[in-house]
């Protein structure tokens, strides 16, 4: 019934840009610019195939799957809910036993390894090394104390003069606030790490440091060395 | 499909819906939080005479964030502690709790950044306090740094002849290195760098709120 | 009455090629749309050029920082926000306008009327986009992903796209014919989605900033949104489009069509929060995104089956047919794409992909080897029927696909694999920071060789493309220029 169509049911008239193209269409020349498309194919047009059941049954799975995860893992649709796992009580976990070499480690390599390096070998003339200095495997309580409070002004390790900044570690005003087990930790590790060997530090020891000094301000290199003098 | 209403309907609808359920609600539920002090007393109000957290940061530091933000550090560096047992942000010291919504209120710009080419930087003041070492490591990563991949930030910094005696501000850069600029010459921040630096050093998680306590291990 | 013309024009007269009639009104449609498209075309190339050498500058300074790091203009973290842009405001929405908008009107088989408003919102648009890379590259950047360009030119690019989209939408107004095709569908909601995820980004993030994370997630709902209701929509439109046409067969079925149509509209948009797993929103939020981007799996697999059923049994002329061999590949890579992508909201595998190359490549999977390539394809179609004219040299094409699909294949291996390992070492805090990035580098260094791979593809098809423009000698009709020399439509 192509009268139905509604492209047939208007005649062009005969001297319209239609119906010159239409006669054009037989023309050879025109052909040939048009060859793009006289070659095309239909425009697209769409099948009936039915959905594959599987895939039915896969969508329902899946959208199973989406309700039991997103009712499970929801934290109850709070907004201070940050665990997916929280629910009620969390089980307090077992500390595990306590390992100055591992603790010490892990503090050295968040803390301290930005400046001194990770094998502890420091930046000439910036940072000082802690391999092979009696600053380090020396007196334990000088030791804890520039941990605890920081350092300042000239001081010499291995030959190299440096003039940095350490800043303090310990609870005072200005200090990062690691606690006296870290400190011992990290103090132990530093001794025994890279072939230093000296004596471990435990917390009581720097606990018992920080409490006969309380809080005060970085020390002095050459302050500090009146104090507890190198051995040489 | 010829059904247009139901066409435009459903197109409008979606996308309604998922801003209605995903930033209005958000919006609604966690948008309008406010400073609090670290713990709650017994009725659940702001303990007295307490600091109230987070703290906005100011002067310099305020500065610095705008030059973080226009160099598009935030491209390598995000701002965002996962929870412990969630990868190892804690354990690597990027915060000693998971940051949460409040740790962000006061800021204009939210810059939680996704990829981590270099470390978390939400708490770098607390990690690496030292203001030479981040001069040092913007001047060239590669001082403190051997095997970075960041960029160097020299043009943040001015290289001149020393005078009569050393710049206050001088970058500390021994002679010996690769990356002094040569002999009789001192390397010194300008403003931007100044600001940067204040603000890596004002970027810190060491505080607890009554929804996420840092628990002392 | 209208049901009964409706029946016979559709089907005991169809609208075929068979008939003149037909022709001389998609030659008109094409006519019609010839200055804007080419316009918006040009404009798409350059910039492909220039993203490609930007995206080049900041692979290398992504393993050897020292390289141009002098320049505070091209530092890396400006370089690459401005390739973003540069691909995805300059390359992608300009092809997108042109093959959007002539799929539109030979679908509603209107002419575009006016056109020359198209050249004037294009125009605008150009500008405003060159003017916000810039910005970028001078440090007036607003470091909020996708959405880097600084707030002034923001407007105008608004402004512009209102332009834009409304000659789609007012060629749907007036459509003839009574059917309403999978892809008008798809054309048609990213018009309407697009700005309105643009226009309440910058609202919410830029000029009146939600407080805190509330901006992230509007930060992820539209960055993620971009790629799921803008260039996935029409890439697929694009598919449905060109593949039934070019073999000259249905579309497979109907209700696939259908079902893949509003399960994508329903899911994708839930699925951006999955860029904030383990991040400092409510837990719900993000299991509601991962949730959704797992839905995703189902309008992928019933596109894939829909693809692949109409596909099948004509594969020697998906290999000749320039056109479908880009498509084909991008069809496939949607299916690998979103599949990963699924697999990459889950908690346990994000733990690990999250914050690494990982995701870098998979975003460059996504837009690259699924949206460009699927773009590459129809300019391919529509350069022929656009210009009179065929593509000057098959050989040309094929260093264009060969150098783009080894070169998108290298990034995606070499950024999944050293995305992985950086995961893992970064998830284990017995090994140094710093370790995790210098085991990156050697992957990072298969980035820029796929980077320059992509670029000389890009540089050959930007070479047939100005040489087909500007053609030497008079391009006579010697035949559709395929990949093997037989017959078969382009």
């Amino acid at each position: 019934m192509s009268e139905d169509n509604p492209k047939a049911k208007h005649q062009p008239h005969p001297d319209s840009r239609e119906s010159l193209e239409k006669a054009g269409y037989q023309d050879k020349q025109i052909q040939d610019v048009h060859a793009q498309l006289m070659r095309e194919k239909d425009e697209p047009t769409e099948g009936f195939s039915p959905v594959p059941l599987f895939t039915l049954f896969l969508f329902a799975i899946i959208v199973f799957w989406g309700g039991v995860y997103f009712t499970k893992y929801s934290g109850d649709f709070r907004w201070d809910v940050y665990d997916p796992h929280q629910r009620g009580e969390s089980a307090v976990a077992e500390a595990p036993a306590f390992d100055p070499i591992a603790r010490g480690s892990r503090v050295y390599r968040n803390r301290c390894a930005q400046c001194h390096q990770a094998e502890g070998q420091g930046v000439a003339g910036v940072y000082p090394p802690l391999v092979g200095t009696e600053w380090v495997t020396g007196s334990d309580e000088r030791l804890i104390k520039i941990l605890l409070h920081g350092l300042e002004g000239e001081i010499v390790v291995r030959g190299n003069t440096y003039n940095g900044a350490m800043p303090a570690f310990g609870p005072g005003p200005g200090g990062l606030n690691i606690g006296d087990r870290d400190i011992g930790a990290v103090a132990t590790f530093i001794r025994q790490a890279w072939g230093n060997n000296a004596e471990a530090i435990s917390e009581e020891r720097v606990f018992e440091v920080r409490e006969a000094i309380g809080n005060r301000g970085p020390w002095d290199g050459s302050e500090l060395l009146g104090l507890h003098p190198l051995s040489k | 499909m010829n059904n247009l209403p139901l066409l435009f309907l459903g197109i409008f609808f979606t996308l309604a819906f998922s801003w209605t359920g995903l930033i209005l609600t958000s919006q609604i539920q966690f948008g309008g939080l406010v400073q609090t002090t670290q713990q709650l007393d017994a009725e659940g109000n702001l303990m007295e005479d307490e600091d109230l957290f987070p703290q906005q940061i100011v002067g310099l530091a305020k500065h610095g964030k705008e030059v973080y933000i226009d160099l598009g550090c935030m491209y390598c560096h995000s701002q965002q502690v996962r929870r412990p047992g969630f990868g190892a942000d804690t354990e690597r010291g990027w915060g000693n709790r998971q940051s949460v919504p409040r740790d962000y209120i006061l800021q204009d710009r939210v810059v939680l950044g996704t990829m981590r080419t270099g470390p978390d930087l939400k708490n770098i003041g607390d990690r690496i306090p030292s203001t030479d070492w981040h001069h040092q490591h913007f001047y060239n990563p590669q001082i403190t740094s051997p095997g970075s991949v960041m960029p160097p930030y020299a043009f943040l910094y001015r290289v001149q002849p020393i005078g009569d005696e050393p710049h206050p501000n001088a970058v500390p850069i021994p002679q010996s290195s690769p990356y002094h600029p040569g002999p009789g010459l001192e390397i010194i921040p300008t403003r931007r760098a100044e600001a940067l630096v204040a603000y890596m050093l004002s970027l810190r998680l060491n505080y607890s709120l009554p929804e996420a306590p840092i628990v002392e291990q | 009455m209208s049901n009964t013309v409706a029946a016979t024009s559709v089907q005991e007269t169809p609208y075929t090629t068979a008939n003149p009639g037909v022709v001389t009104e998609l030659s008109r449609i094409d006519r019609s749309m010839r200055g804007a498209a080419i316009f918006f075309l040009i404009s798409s190339v350059l910039w492909l050029l220039i993203g490609s050498a930007l995206a080049i500058i900041a692979a290398l300074k992504a393993h050897t920082p020292d390289f141009l790091g002098a320049y505070e203009t091209l530092t890396f973290g400006r370089v690459r926000s401005a390739h973003l842009n540069a691909m995805v405001f300059g390359w992608s929405n300009n092809a997108i306008f042109a093959v959007g908008l002539w799929m539109m009107a030979r679908l509603c088989r209107n002419e575009v009327r006016h056109h020359g408003m198209l050249y004037i919102a294009g125009a605008l648009w150009n500008i405003a986009t060159t003017i916000g890379i810039a910005g970028i590259l001078l440090g007036h950047s607003t470091s909020i992903e996708w959405l880097e360009m600084p707030k002034n030119v923001t407007p105008v690019l608004a402004l512009s796209y209102a332009l834009i989209g409304a000659w789609g939408i007012l060629a749907f107004r007036f459509r003839r014919g009574e059917h309403v095709y999978v892809s008008q569908w798809y054309i048609l909601a990213a018009l309407f989605w697009f700005p309105w995820l643009y226009t309440i980004a910058q609202m919410m993030i830029v000029w009146f900033p939600a407080r805190g994370t509330v901006q992230a997630i509007t930060n992820w709902w539209f960055a993620h949104n971009v790629l799921g209701l803008w260039f996935t929509p029409m890439a697929l439109a694009a598919a449905y489009y060109f593949i039934p046409k070019v073999l000259g067969k249905p579309i497979h079925s109907y209700y696939l069509s259908v079902l893949g149509f509003w399960s994508l509209a329903l899911f994708y948009n839930w699925a951006g929060v999955h860029h904030l797993i383990g991040g400092p929103i409510p837990v719900w939020l993000i299991s509601a995104g991962i949730v959704a981007s797992v839905m995703m799996v189902i309008p992928v697999i019933v596109t894939a089956i829909n693809h692949h059923m109409t596909v099948v049994g004509s594969f020697g002329a998906v290999w000749r047919s320039p056109t479908l061999r880009f498509i084909v590949f991008g069809a496939i890579s949607y299916t690998a794409v979103s599949l990963i992508g699924s697999a990459m909201a889950l908690r346990s595998v994000n733990v690990v992909t999250h914050f690494t190359h990982f995701t870098v490549g998979h975003a460059h999977h996504g837009v690259y080897a699924f949206f460009t390539m699927i773009m590459f394809g129809s300019i391919y179609f529509m350069m022929p029927r656009l210009l009179y004219r065929e593509w000057p040299s098959a050989t040309l094409i094929r260093v264009h696909f060969w150098c783009c699909a080894l070169g998108i294949g290298i990034m995606v291996v070499g950024l999944h694999v050293g995305g992985w390992i950086q995961g893992m070492m970064m998830n284990n805090p017995d090994i140094a920071f710093i370790d995790t990035v210098i085991a990156t580098v050697p992957w990072l260094y298969s980035r820029s060789v796929s980077g320059l791979l992509l670029t000389i593809g890009h540089i050959a098809f930007a070479l047939n493309f100005f040489w087909m423009i500007f053609p030497r000698r008079s391009a006579s009709a010697a035949g559709p220029t395929l990949l093997d020399g037989k017959e078969v439509s382009a």
